[in-house]
């Protein structure tokens, strides 16, 4: 190194500095001051914003329920009233657009619903106009398990009320209950018929056995 | 050497297995004869192009217009229904339009679908998959919503749904339950009846 160069100035991996001197430490301590400057323009810029009319956006939030709610319905019995309510702080917010994505609950591999074709499939997207931040739709929901239901409000068309935002619910639905019923009565028919079959064949080796 | 009773257990295991054997042999062998001579069939069915469909009825000046894409819906596939109403000498877009809506299944008379939407456009579509491979009866209403003044229309029509029947996969793991439950029933009873029947003090 020649004489009158400036030592570098480092970090090295036992975090101790080396040959870092005064000037260094002033010159970073003026950067530090800067971003403090920067952060504190930007945020009073943000409250300006906040402040002024028109331009502030609303945190809202999308509430959805059914009308009987997830626990009392039963697949293929309907049609359900599905509620959608767009709010800001329990307030429904006026003059809102929301799409509703629903797709039908996917099944455990070993046993399928007696509607397999549509399980995992979309079951339905449609747009809903909400004047006054609520908007329902009506329909029947076909098989157990659990939907995705995917909710996106937005501000209508010449609105800037608030910013769009899209919220994920699950809805879980019970297996219809006679159908359950039928299920176990059938499968006690076939358990029946099957004791029934092995006591006789069961019956008949013995004497045959016993016989030989 | 064997006592009679074990020559009859080692004997009767076989004949329990050999007729359930037979059985599954013959619920298999029918479920691939189904696969064979109706799946091709159904396939050809199925493979057939399907373009869209729209149906129109005029009333008070104007047409209620329902577009159903594919023409013929099938399960597990979205169909996008759009409902329009135009003015007829204009053919602009009637404004602040509730359509009232319902959807039936013909067969089992049962609601799928109901409801009043609005179209502040006077368009509304809704993507649904139909769940069932049967006939539905639509009926649209549009009616006037807060700041519109026109007549009603009513608009019916009867959308025809193709239902694919389930893979084989599905058909055989159901039909493997059932199987399952008749050998489980077999094998117990087959066991119980053994033990009854079998000479008291022979172990």
């Amino acid at each position: 190194m020649a004489a009158g160069d400036k030592p570098p100035c480092y970090s090295g991996s036992t975090g101790i500095s080396h040959n870092c001197g005064k000037t260094q430490t002033r010159t970073r301590k003026l950067t530090m001051n800067k971003r403090q400057w920067r952060h504190l323009i930007l945020g009073l810029v943000a409250l300006m914003l906040a402040l002024v009319p028109g331009t502030a956006f609303a945190a809202v939030d999308i509430e959805f329920g059914t009308d009987p709610p997830a626990e009392e319905v039963i697949p293929e019995h309907g049609p359900v009233i599905s509620t959608v309510r767009v709010v800001d702080n329990g307030q429904p917010v006026a003059n809102a657009v929301v799409e509703v994505s629903v797709t039908n609950p996917t099944v455990s591999p070993l046993f399928s619903t007696d509607m397999p074709m549509v399980e995992g499939k979309p079951l339905g997207r449609l747009v809903l106009a909400a004047p006054e931040g609520e908007a329902t739709f009506n329909w029947l929901w076909p098989i157990r398990g659990d939907y995705s239901v995917v909710i996106t409000a937005r501000p209508a068309e010449g609105s800037t009320a608030f910013e769009p935002v899209t919220k994920e619910f699950s809805y879980q639905v019970s297996e219809n209950p006679t159908k359950r019923n039928n299920l176990i009565i059938l499968l006690v028919i076939l358990i029946g018929f099957g004791l029934l079959s092995g006591f006789v064949l069961g019956r008949s080796s013995v004497r045959v056995g016993g016989q030989a | 050497m064997s006592s009679p009773a074990t020559s009859a257990r080692s004997g009767g295991i076989n004949l329990p297995i050999i007729v359930l054997g037979v059985i599954v042999a013959l619920l298999f062998l029918f479920l691939l004869w189904q696969e064979i001579s109706f799946g091709s069939e159904e396939s050809a069915e199925l493979a057939e192009p399907r373009s869209a469909e729209k149906i129109a009825v005029n009333g008070g000046g104007n047409a209620l217009s329902a577009e159903l894409d594919p023409g013929i819906a099938r399960v597990g596939e979205l169909t996008a229904i759009t409902l329009r109403l135009e003015n007829l000498e204009s053919g602009a877009l009637v404004e602040n339009v509730n359509y009232v809506i319902q959807l039936q299944h013909i067969e089992d008379g049962f609601i799928v679908l109901q409801g009043t939407y609005l179209a502040p456009s006077g368009e509304w579509t809704l993507d649904f998959g139909f769940f069932d491979g049967a006939e539905h009866q639509l009926t649209v209403t549009a009616v006037p919503a807060e700041g519109a003044n026109f007549a009603q229309v009513t608009l019916n029509h009867v959308v025809e749904v193709q239902g694919p029947s389930p893979p084989l996969g599905t058909k055989l793991k159901i039909t493997f339950w059932f199987v399952l439950a008749v050998f489980g029933g077999i094998v117990v009873g087959f066991f119980g009846g053994a033990r009854s029947a079998r000479p008291k003090g022979n172990g």
